[in-house]
């Protein structure tokens, strides 16, 4: 990030600390794009993402007054995305909600004892048709393997590709040997690349 | 030679993998000697250039996707404004949260040395008592270690000299003292609290129902209860699904979703709230939209 970037985020929190509220919608426009990406390379969930990038930036609003500047804002907005995300990563794992059901598999609970399947007739607009649209079917695909790709191969990617993290700072950030991060994008990539048939 | 040609993944002398990874992110700079040798052999290498190529195909592919959705911003935003929330830097604030949270510390150590004094005083002789629990069944016998202590209150001077003689004995216990004491039955350890959520502005939820035209019907008698009405989007009356809007406060929406949930419609989206985790969830008081897809499910 370079030193004007820098400079200007401290000038927007100084705003916003005197009131100015316009101040915080700029940083919100400025990074929430950001706090997303950081939540989806952990979770591999859009949904939870956006929960996610929500409660970064709502904890923000409310800490911000107390910020003192000792880190740069980018830095303290990583770490309190990538704390609730992990902590959302976790629930999401005791609660087993990361779980991919098949719409033809049987529903819980069908209660008519025959053992038949049961088919969930899906509405058709499930995608809105402006986002439809964007998503050709290549990109689908990435997207379903992203998803499925192992959470450390993933995380490490999305900062890489996404984020333009350097090796150094991507392992300053998950507080990894600069090797694993290595390892991990070369892996990451590789697994990608066979499962799309690259 | 450079050890990523030594390394040799699948052809002949053809850099490993990783080494190909950090090629494409770094390149070959002059005084790279490693990369340098890299770069010439993906010049000669028909497959590792494909590899290359592919890699960075994948790179432009990942940052396509991984555009955050329209109208992010303003989502953040509304929820940030709907979570009611003043910046909670007003020292008087901080000072009252900080005494609140010693407060609760002090009560919490209060209530469990309570607790521990009741239990040293629940024997007739005043005995502490450590089970190991053997059976998970009521009044099942356990192997239960007696050591002779001084009942509580006791000046520590009167403590004996020498160490207590320790007794082993074998009696009946009874399973619901054993789980009284703070041992699970089952032997598991008691959960962590679980962490509490925001409800986002908006949640969309997928339900199932064998009945549409029913299932529409407990809907709108439920939000009525709920003082509200759902706004059903005009469909085909051969489609099979209904979609409707409605909006509830966060805590009403939990209740709404529970009483669905109860009355045997089945919730198929994953997003909070979840039939039942109302302690998982911040109620604020906000209102949220609420995107229902009712679904017919098929034979």
């Amino acid at each position: 990030m370079s030193k004007t970037a820098m400079n200007d985020d401290r000038a927007l929190v100084e705003r916003f600390k005197q009131g100015d509220e316009a101040a915080f919608e700029i940083l919100v426009g400025k990074y929430s794009g950001r706090a997303y990406q950081i939540a989806y390379g952990v979770l591999g969930s859009r949904e939870d993402a956006e929960e996610v990038a929500q409660d970064v930036f709502i904890r923000i609003h409310r800490a911000l007054p107390r910020f003192r500047g000792e880190a740069e804002f980018t830095t303290w907005m990583y770490r309190i995305t990538m704390n609730l995300a992990k902590n959302k990563y976790r629930w999401n794992k005791i609660r087993g909600s990361k779980v991919n059901i098949s719409i033809d598999a049987p529903l819980e609970g069908s209660g008519d004892g025959s053992g038949e399947e049961r088919k969930i007739d899906l509405p058709d607009g499930r995608m809105a048709p402006d986002a439809k649209s964007v998503f050709t079917e290549l990109e689908q695909n990435v997207r379903d393997e992203l998803d499925n790709l192992p959470d450390i191969y993933r995380e490490a990617l999305v900062m890489r590709n996404v984020e333009e993290m350097s090796y150094e700072d991507i392992a300053s950030t998950l507080d990894c040997k600069l090797g694993t991060i290595k390892s991990r994008i070369a892996r990451g990539r590789e697994e990608l690349r066979k499962r799309l048939g690259l | 030679m450079v050890n990523a040609m030594i390394t040799n993944s699948y052809e002949h002398s053809c850099p490993a993998p990783e080494h190909l990874s950090v090629f494409c992110d770094c390149g070959a700079t002059e005084g790279d000697l490693e990369m340098t040798a890299i770069a010439r052999h993906v010049d000669a290498c028909d497959v590792c250039r494909r590899t290359v190529e592919a890699y960075r195909q994948l790179d432009r592919l990942v940052v396509a996707v991984c555009r955050p959705p329209a109208g992010l911003e303003k989502r953040i935003l509304a929820a940030v404004k709907a979570s009611g929330q003043e910046p909670a830097d007003r020292p008087w604030r901080l000072r009252a949260f900080r005494v609140v949270q010693a407060a609760a510390v002090v009560a919490v150590l209060a209530l469990a040395a309570a607790v521990v004094m009741r239990y040293a005083h629940s024997g007739s002789t005043g005995a502490d008592v450590t089970l190991a629990q053997q059976n998970q069944d009521a009044g099942t016998a356990v192997e239960t270690t007696l050591a002779e202590k001084p009942v509580a209150g006791e000046a520590v001077a009167a403590l004996p000299e020498t160490r207590p003689s320790r007794l082993r004995a074998a009696g009946a216990v009874n399973g619901n003292d054993v789980q009284a004491v703070g041992i699970d039955r089952n032997g598991a350890r008691p959960a962590a609290p679980a962490a509490q959520h925001y409800l986002p502005a908006t949640v969309r939820h997928v339900w199932t129902t064998a009945d549409l035209q029913q299932g529409r019907r407990l809907l709108d008698r439920l939000a009525q209860d709920g003082n509200g009405a759902i706004v059903w989007a005009e469909s085909d009356s051969q489609a099979g699904s209904l979609t409707g809007k409605i909006q509830l406060a966060d805590g009403k929406l939990q209740a709404f979703v529970d009483s669905l949930h109860g009355r045997g419609l089945q919730l198929v989206s994953p997003s909070l709230p979840q039939p039942g985790t109302g302690a998982k969830v911040k109620f604020t008081g906000q209102a949220v939209t609420y995107d229902l897809v009712l679904v017919r499910t098929g034979q």
